[in-house]
This record gives C-alpha cells, sequence and structure tokens, in this order.
C-alpha cells in the first residue's frame, strides 16, 4: 500500500472508532497523571489532557509532574502500597525497571484496544507493559548565527576551530549513550560487537569540548553564547528552534540518530483504574498523537495517526529520515551502560582535560 | 510525672531528629542491602553484594582520592581567605562591622545554584576575567577557568567559607587583644606578634574551622556537578548519577553510606586529636 | 631608667571631651610615682600613650633624651604590667618571662639566666614550667611582673595591676613590687584608683582628675595639704562644713560660698560635760556608730551639718555610746581647711 492510502485507510479507521466516545462519558472521579515537567507539561496538557477532560466531564485529571524519570521511580517505589498516580509517562529505560519490579500493570490489547493501531515499535518497546507513546530522537544543535551552511554530517564537529565550543551530554546520561552508538556506526562498526572505534574517535573530540554535563542543557549554552553545538533530543530542540526565532539549528546527522523513547504505562494499585485505561486509550488514539506530535515534534507511535507533512518532516518519521534510525536495544544498552560509562570516563574525558 | 517532663518537652526535638535524620539513614541503609538486577529493578534482600561491587571497583577509589583532594584543597584555601576576613571581623572596631560581617556570610543567602551562575559569567571562557585578560592582551586564548577541576575548587572554596568564616569567629575566644598588646611592649614587631601569639592562639579556631570546610567541601555536590563540566568525579556527583541517571538506588546508598561513613570517621579523628592536644 | 617627661599630652574619643586634656607631669630617673584618679580621669588613657599602645592628639612624650611620641610600641623598651597581667596562655612562665629577651635577640645562654634572675627577684623558683592557667592570681602576678622587668625596662607602667588580687594578697604584694622597684631603680609610673596602693608604695603621687593634674606631691603632702577641694575630698576620709558657718580654718574664718574641711581622726570625741578644747566646736546627737576595727567612726548631726569623728577602737570614750545620745566635738582650726565652694 502507497503511503497516501494508508493514510487515508487510517483515517477511515479513526472515524470508525468515534462511536465509542460517549460509553468513556460515564466516568467519573479524580485521576493523576504523572510526567514530565516543563515544556512537555506545558503542551501536553493543552492538546492531550484538555481534550481527555472535555470528553469525560466526570473526570478530574491532575498533573504530577516530577523532574525526571528517575524522581518518578522513586515515587512509584515510595508508593508501592498506596499508589497516588494512575498513569505514568516515562523514559523505556525506566518504565522496564517499573515493569520489571511490578509497579505499573501488564496491558493487553483487550483492555486497550488502540495498541493494535501503534507502529510494532511501539508494541515492542514496553515489552508486556505500557507501549511508547512518543518517539523522540538524538539530535545535534548548533548555533545558526555561527555555522554556515547548515551541517548534515556529525563530522562537523571534529573541527579544531570550535575548541571550547562543544557541549555532550556524556554517559551516563543516555544523549551520551546514543552519540556513542551513532559514532561506532560512522566508524563503520556495529555496538553490539564493542564500541573501541567509537571511542578512540571520542577521544580525538573530547579536547574541543566545553562541558561534558551542560548546564542547565545544551540548548541555553547556545542561547547564551557558552558553545556553537551541543547534543540535544529533537522535540525540544524544535521548539527551541520556534522559540529563538531559528538561532538553535537542529542537525538529524546523516550517520543516524536513534530513538528516545517514552512509555506510557498504567500504575498497578493506582485509586481510579478505569480512567487510567480510558487516558492511556486516549493517549495513544490517533487524534492525540497527531496534536501532540504537530504541537511538540514527537515522533507518533499510532501508525495511523495523521501527521501534517510539515509537522512530520520536523521528525524522525519523516520518510527521508526512516532509514538513519539506529536499531538501538534500550534493554541491551542499559546492560552495556556501566561499561560504556566507564570508558568514557577513563578514556575519552580524560582525553579532554582543560 | 515530674521526671517525664524533660522528656516530654525534647520530645518534639527528638521527633524531628528521627525524622529529618534516623529514619532517611536507616531507609539508606535498608536500600544499600537490596539487589540491582541486571535491567536496573531492584530485588528486596539483605545481601552484601552491592558493597563488595563498590569496594571491587577501582573507581571508588578514585572517586574517593578526589573528593578528599578537592575537601583538602578548598578546605585549606578557604582557611587561608577567611583567617584575616575573620580576624578582621573580630577586631573591627568599626560601626560598620555587623553590616561587614553580613556581607561576609551574605553568599549563605543566595541559593548555591544562583552562585553557581554568578561564576559562570565570571570565569566562563567570555567571563569578566578572561575578557579582561584577552583585552589586556595577556594571553591569547581563554583560560579555561570552568568546567574543570579550576572551576570546582574556586566556586567550592567560595561556597565554603561564610561556613569557615563563622566558625573561625566562633573559635577566636582564646584571642585576647591584650595579650598581643602585651607582646608588642616586649619588643615584637607586628609580623612577631602575628606569628608568636595571634597564630598559636588562633590554631583552635583554625582547625575548627578547617574542619568544617574540609566535611562540607567532602560531601558538596553542587559546585562539582555544575561547576565540574562533567570532568570532576567524586563521590557526591557519582551518588547523583547512580541515583538519578543510571537508577541504581542499592549502589547509590551504598556509596553514600561509605561516604558518610568517611565524614564521620574525619570528625572521630579530630576529636580524638584535639581532646589530645588540649590534655 | 631615664627620666619621663609627659609634656601638654591631649587624647579625646570622638566628640565627648578629652580623655586626656592637656597632661603635663615629670617622674624623675628612678623615681615611683603614682597616677592616682578615679575611674574614667583619663589616667589608664596617659598609661596607654605612654606605652605606645595608643597615639596622642597632641603634647609630648620624653624618655631620657629621647622623644618617644611617635615611636612604636616596640622600639619603646618599656615594660607594661596590665591589670588583666596578659600572659602568653600558650607559653610556660619561663616562656613569657623570655619572651621580651628573646625579642631583643639576647643569647640563648644570657636569657636562660636572666630568666632566672627574674624568677628569683619574684619568688617563682620551681614554678618556671607551669602555665599560666596552672599558676595563682598572686603568682601570675608576678610572672607578669618578672616578664615586664625582665627586659631591663627604661621605664616600668603598671596597669591597676594588684585590683585583682584578695586584700591580703595585695597588701604583700604592694610591698614586693616597691622592693623590686627599688632593688631595680627604674623609673616606674604606676597608675591605680586604689589611694591606699597610691600612698603606701609610691614616693610621689600625681593626683588626676577630668584628664589634667590636680596635685603632684609627695603621700604626706597630698594627704596633708591638698591644693585642691577635689583632691581633699578624694583622699582619706573628709568632713566638708559649707559657709557661712562659725568655723576658724587655717587660712581665717569661713565665709559664705566656701567649705571647710577637716579628717574626722582630727576631731575630738566629748561625752556631755566634757570641756571644749580648741578653737572649733560642735554639739549633737550620736545618728550612728561604725565598727572598722583598729578605728570607730561616730557620725552625729549638728548645726553645722552631720560630722564624723574618729576614735581608737580600744579607746573607752564610744563605749556605751547609743544612736541619739548627745555628744560634743572639737578641733583645730590647723587642722581646717578651706576651699572656695
Amino acid at each position: 500500500m502507497s503511503r497516501p492510502a494508508t493514510a487515508f485507510a487510517a483515517a477511515l479507521l479513526g472515524l470508525a472508532t468515534l462511536p465509542a466516545a460517549p460509553a468513556l462519558a460515564q466516568l467519573r472521579g479524580d485521576m493523576t497523571l504523572m510526567a514530565y515537567t516543563g515544556i512537555f507539561q506545558e503542551n501536553y496538557t493543552a492538546v492531550v489532557v484538555e481534550p481527555f477532560k472535555a470528553a469525560n466531564p466526570g473526570v478530574n485529571v491532575t498533573y504530577f509532574a516530577p523532574n525526571t524519570s528517575a524522581v518518578m521511580l522513586g515515587t512509584l517505589r515510595s508508593q508501592r502500597t498506596a499508589p497516588q498516580a494512575d498513569v505514568v509517562i516515562m523514559d523505556i529505560t525506566t518504565a522496564a525497571i517499573a515493569c520489571a519490579e511490578g509497579l505499573v500493570e501488564k496491558l493487553t490489547p483487550a483492555e486497550v484496544p488502540v495498541m493494535e493501531e501503534l507502529v510494532p515499535l511501539a508494541r515492542q518497546a514496553g515489552g508486556e507493559c505500557g507501549p511508547a507513546v512518543t518517539f523522540d530522537h538524538f539530535v545535534i544543535v548548533y548555533d545558526t548565527t555561527k555555522v554556515s551552511p547548515a551541517p548534515t554530517s556529525l563530522r562537523a564537529l571534529w573541527n579544531e576551530q570550535l575548541r571550547g565550543r562543544i557541549a555532550i551530554s556524556a554517559p551516563p546520561n543516555i544523549q551520551g549513550l546514543v552519540l556513542t552508538a551513532i559514532v561506532e556506526k560512522m566508524e563503520g562498526g556495529d555496538y553490539r560487537r564493542g564500541v573501541d572505534k567509537a571511542i578512540e574517535r571520542l577521544r580525538g573530540l573530547a579536547p574541543l569540548v566545553q562541558t561534558f554535563d551542560p548546564r542547565p542543557d545544551g540548548y541555553s549554552l547556545i542561547l547564551n553564547d557558552q558553545v556553537t553545538y551541543a547534543t540535544g533530543w529533537n522535540a525540544r530542540s524544535q521548539l527551541y528552534r520556534d522559540q529563538s526565532n531559528g538561532r538553535i539549528g537542529v542537525m538529524l546527522p546523516e550517520e543516524g540518530t536513534a530513538f528516545q523513547i517514552n512509555t506510557i504505562n498504567v500504575v498497578k494499585g493506582g485509586p481510579n483504574r478505569a480512567a487510567a485505561l480510558a487516558f492511556v486509550n486516549h493517549a495513544l488514539s490517533q487524534p492525540a498523537q497527531k496534536a501532540f506530535t504537530e504541537r511538540m515534534f514527537y515522533g507518533p507511535t499510532n501508525a495511523r495517526a495523521e501527521i501534517a507533512p510539515e509537522a512530520l518532516a520536523r521528525t524522525a518519521a519523516a520518510p527521508e529520515y526512516r532509514d538513519r534510525v539506529i536499531d538501538l536495544d534500550w534493554a541491551d544498552v542499559v546492560k552495556l551502560r556501566d561499561t560504556w560509562n566507564n570508558r568514557w570516563r577513563r578514556e575519552v574525558i580524560s582525553a579532554g582535560g582543560r | 510525672m515530674k521526671g517525664a517532663l524533660p522528656f516530654l518537652l525534647l520530645a518534639p526535638a527528638l521527633l524531628a531528629l528521627v525524622a529529618v535524620f534516623v529514619v532517611p539513614i536507616a531507609t539508606i541503609g535498608r536500600i544499600a542491602l537490596y539487589v540491582s538486577e541486571g535491567s536496573g529493578a531492584m530485588r528486596e534482600a539483605v545481601a552484601l553484594d552491592t558493597f563488595r561491587t563498590l569496594f571491587a571497583d577501582s573507581f571508588t577509589w578514585e572517586l574517593t582520592r578526589n573528593s578528599a583532594h578537592l575537601a583538602l584543597l578548598c578546605a585549606s584555601l578557604a582557611t587561608l581567605i577567611a583567617y584575616p576576613i575573620a580576624l578582621f571581623l573580630f577586631r573591627t572596631e568599626s560601626r560598620f562591622r555587623p553590616l561587614l560581617a553580613i556581607l561576609a556570610v551574605a553568599p549563605l543567602l543566595v541559593s548555591s545554584v544562583v552562585r553557581v551562575v554568578g561564576w559562570l559569567v565570571v570565569l566562563g571562557d567570555q567571563g569578566l576575567i578572561n575578557a579582561a585578560l584577552l583585552s589586556l592582551g595577556l594571553v591569547d586564548r581563554a583560560v579555561p577557568l570552568i568546567n574543570n577541576w579550576t572551576g570546582v575548587v574556586i566556586g567550592l572554596t567560595e561556597s565554603v567559607m561564610p561556613y569557615v568564616i563563622l566558625s573561625l569567629l566562633a573559635g577566636f575566644g582564646r584571642l585576647d587583644r591584650t595579650v598581643e598588646e602585651a607582646a608588642a611592649t616586649l619588643g615584637a614587631p607586628p609580623w612577631r606578634v602575628f606569628l608568636r601569639v595571634t597564630l598559636p592562639l588562633s590554631l583552635p579556631a583554625i582547625a575548627l574551622g578547617w574542619l568544617i570546610g574540609f566535611v562540607l567541601s567532602f560531601s558538596a555536590f553542587v559546585s562539582p556537578k555544575l561547576l565540574g563540566g562533567g570532568r570532576v568525579f567524586v563521590l557526591a556527583t557519582e551518588i547523583y548519577d547512580l541515583a538519578m541517571q543510571a537508577v541504581d538506588w542499592p549502589a547509590a546508598a551504598a556509596m553514600a553510606l561509605y561516604a558518610l561513613s568517611l565524614t564521620l570517621l574525619v570528625l572521630a579523628a579530630y576529636t580524638v586529636l584535639t581532646r589530645r592536644v588540649a590534655a | 631608667m631615664a627620666r619621663l617627661a609627659l609634656e601638654g599630652l591631649t587624647k579625646a574619643y570622638g566628640t565627648a571631651p578629652p580623655a586626656v586634656d592637656g597632661l603635663t607631669l615629670e617622674a624623675e630617673e628612678g623615681e615611683f610615682l603614682a597616677l592616682l584618679g578615679p575611674s574614667g580621669c583619663g589616667k589608664t588613657t596617659t598609661l596607654r600613650m605612654v606605652a605606645g599602645l595608643v597615639p596622642a592628639d597632641r603634647g609630648r612624650i620624653r624618655l631620657g633624651e629621647e622623644d618617644i611620641t611617635a615611636a612604636p610600641v616596640h622600639t619603646r623598651g618599656i615594660g607594661l604590667v596590665f591589670q588583666s597581667y596578659a600572659l602568653f596562655p600558650h607559653m610556660d612562665a619561663v616562656g613569657n618571662i623570655g619572651f621580651g629577651l628573646e625579642m631583643q635577640g639576647v643569647p640563648k645562654a644570657e636569657r636562660q639566666a636572666r630568666v632566672a634572675e627574674a624568677l628569683r627577684l619574684t619568688r617563682l623558683e620551681g614554678l618556671g614550667h607551669r602555665r599560666p592557667r596552672e599558676l595563682s592570681g598572686g603568682q601570675q602576678q608576678r610572672v607578669a611582673l618578672a616578664r615586664a622587668i625582665a627586659i631591663r625596662p627604661r621605664l616600668l607602667l603598671l596597669d591597676e595591676c594588684l585590683s585583682n588580687l584578695d586584700a591580703k594578697l595585695r597588701e604583700e604584694m604592694r610591698g614586693e613590687i616597691r622592693d623590686i622597684q627599688r632593688a631595680s631603680a627604674t623609673t616606674a609610673l604606676f597608675v591605680t584608683h586604689d589611694q591606699t596602693e597610691a600612698l603606701s608604695i609610691c614616693d610621689t603621687v600625681a593626683v588626676m582628675h577630668r584628664g589634667r593634674i590636680e596635685q603632684r606631691g609627695t603621700p604626706e603632702e597630698i594627704y596633708e595639704r591638698p591644693a585642691t577641694r577635689f583632691v581633699a575630698s578624694f583622699i582619706g576620709r573628709m568632713n566638708a562644713i559649707d559657709g557661712p558657718a562659725p568655723v576658724m580654718t587655717r587660712e581665717g574664718p569661713l565665709g559664705a560660698g566656701e567649705t571647710a574641711m577637716v579628717r574626722p581622726h582630727r576631731v575630738r570625741l566629748l561625752r556631755e560635760g566634757a570641756a571644749a578644747e580648741g578653737d572649733n566646736a560642735a554639739s549633737g546627737t550620736v545618728r550612728r556608730i561604725t565598727y572598722i576595727g583598729d578605728i570607730v567612726q561616730v557620725q552625729a548631726a549638728t548645726p553645722l551639718g552631720p560630722l564624723a569623728a574618729e576614735v581608737s577602737g580600744a579607746s573607752p570614750l564610744w563605749r556605751g555610746l547609743d544612736v541619739g545620745a548627745p555628744v560634743g566635738l572639737a578641733w583645730s582650726s590647723s587642722d581646717t581647711l578651706r576651699f572656695p565652694a
């Protein structure tokens, strides 16, 4: 099936599911969603949470926003016997822990029919627990007032003139893990067989690096003219690009990128399971996926969501980028993390003294 | 009933102590005995696996050395700089003395994060210092003063200095102006008065100030994290990375307990030493 | 050992009246001079200016032939015994006493000899290795003294240095200080508010009041022939009778705007009916009888005002005397002084 045909079919199916909506309207009570803070909260509330509330006037949704996935996991662990949250959106690596510890429920299409509409990777990402709700991907952000023409290759970083002008989030930050895998591929290797080539190449980059732990983040460092290049995530980068009137440039390296995946989960034993399931169904639905992608440029996980082409082009789901995405198995990477982390510290960062 | 009254009066303080100190540390102690699975999941257990891994890792010793090195350096620098300031504050009869004292400890009033941002403005490659050096032609290229050990040492020294000043002021009790005057009348020029009288008499204060500086620097997190540029690895930043990035709570808890016991060890050594010196 | 001369010395703190106001005073070589005055009279400020611890606003300080007004403290060669002793708490007695010699660069062997000598002179043999806190108040006092004289100062300053001792020890120390000062023939300036101390140990007493010297003289001169009303009333006990009154003084009859003064021990107590001797007399009733030990003071209300007489404790005169009993008082005009009121 050609692309437009798929989209057409998806639209039809979307219409077909509409009559189910009135059943949800009978839901009542309070429900708590735990997800990221900041611009994620602003935009997610506007285009996903509010429509859900409009469709379910009996449900009062509270958005609880800790700083990071690690804090969310901590909250789930400490509330194990009396959970306060119903739905949680967090990073795939943290969600895997929550799943293994039984803090979140196993989900099946029987209860969450919309799961049938998701791309295979989205189902796969969550294992037996909740599926992916957003795809984000690794990018390089740069200062467009200093770099022209727009770079297309990761190799642009290896440039002596950039000494002290590069910010890299090194492992254990997952940006650093993704970068390692991409550089290994750039050098003709495969991270599953080792990262010697990547480490060697990154050693050469290290002396140019201003910081391996950008604070508050790489985007701000560019806007404050502290650096010219930084590692980043696409969705936030796209938003900052718009907010900075194009000062921030976003490059999806031709050498490749990898997904950062957020999954959505129903908290085990949460106070309002019915509302939780309804919210998960809503969040993964075509309208919600479409709205959030168009708003914040996270790649959609619902295969049938019909995204406006100009928004789609700014995600890794765009046809021209799709084959650049490295198939990064996060369950593998988590196991490799300690080793990579140590190699960065001993071999890469130590070569980048300043 | 009368005998119970003191305990009743102490109860709120004891409860607070239990709530903010005993319970968290006990919790950390419990988590340290859990086991981390390969996936990162935490399994309830009573096992020493985490400690075994911790002590077998040569990086633990590197972190310990780094923390000790940083604390030694910052405590010494802070004491060196704080001493004349504290001495001046202790001595001055200026009517601005209260104001000066507040200025000296003013950094305490600013959140540590804000203070660190301030250092970025001063120490950055385009910061005040480098701008001055470059425009004076003293250097060709910005001197790296931040996102490295230098930045952490500068920022941490500044952040512990108010505490060092306060402990010095508290410890100057034995310093008596007339004793110094006596030395002067006996023919000692000012520098000899300082070396033979002022300095020896303020040694207990210096030891106390240095200890406070050391303990605070040893456990400091904000300055190494925010000014280190990911190049400075100390126990406190590693505990943060383990808990917040790797989400390995047992490892983070074990390392936190290890760092805490090192601090207690230093405090105990200080107590024993000062007892011995006093005796 | 040198002559000390203060010329027009002035020191003011802030806008208050000067603490020391144009003070002029001399101490001869080897003289033991007391600077006596009530607290706040400027005597300690004077001493601190001489020592160099406080700069003078105006005036000169000469020691021997040298003008030391602007000389730094440590170059003055003046021994100072502080009221609080100001011993070095981290050094033993030997360390304290040897400190000044060490500063002068005296070789170690000589230093040891001189410290031993100072310890002997101050009767501290055997206590040399004690720290100040292991010594009694009197012993600390001696260490402070020994420390000050060990440097063989050109001038010895003593700042209320007996006031922290108990009465008995104080009396003992007075004698010792006097002996040590004589033995070393050091010019000494002793600042005190205690007249007994000043009168009993010093060659000369300078009474200070409001930043100036009121009178300088031997203890006897100060006591017997006070030059001003302040000195008369500050030194010893004194009866005051405001004129006009039928009282004859050394200088003539007491007129209006004048005050007559007579010391209580010069006033004789007469039992009722006894004949009055002397040219001044008054009768009255007993108000209070104060037993001080050696002497007994009887206070009476008289038409001239309250008057006191002192008699020996052994005297039968006061025995059986009760409050309210009528008594007579008599004294000689040659014992009666007259000052403008």
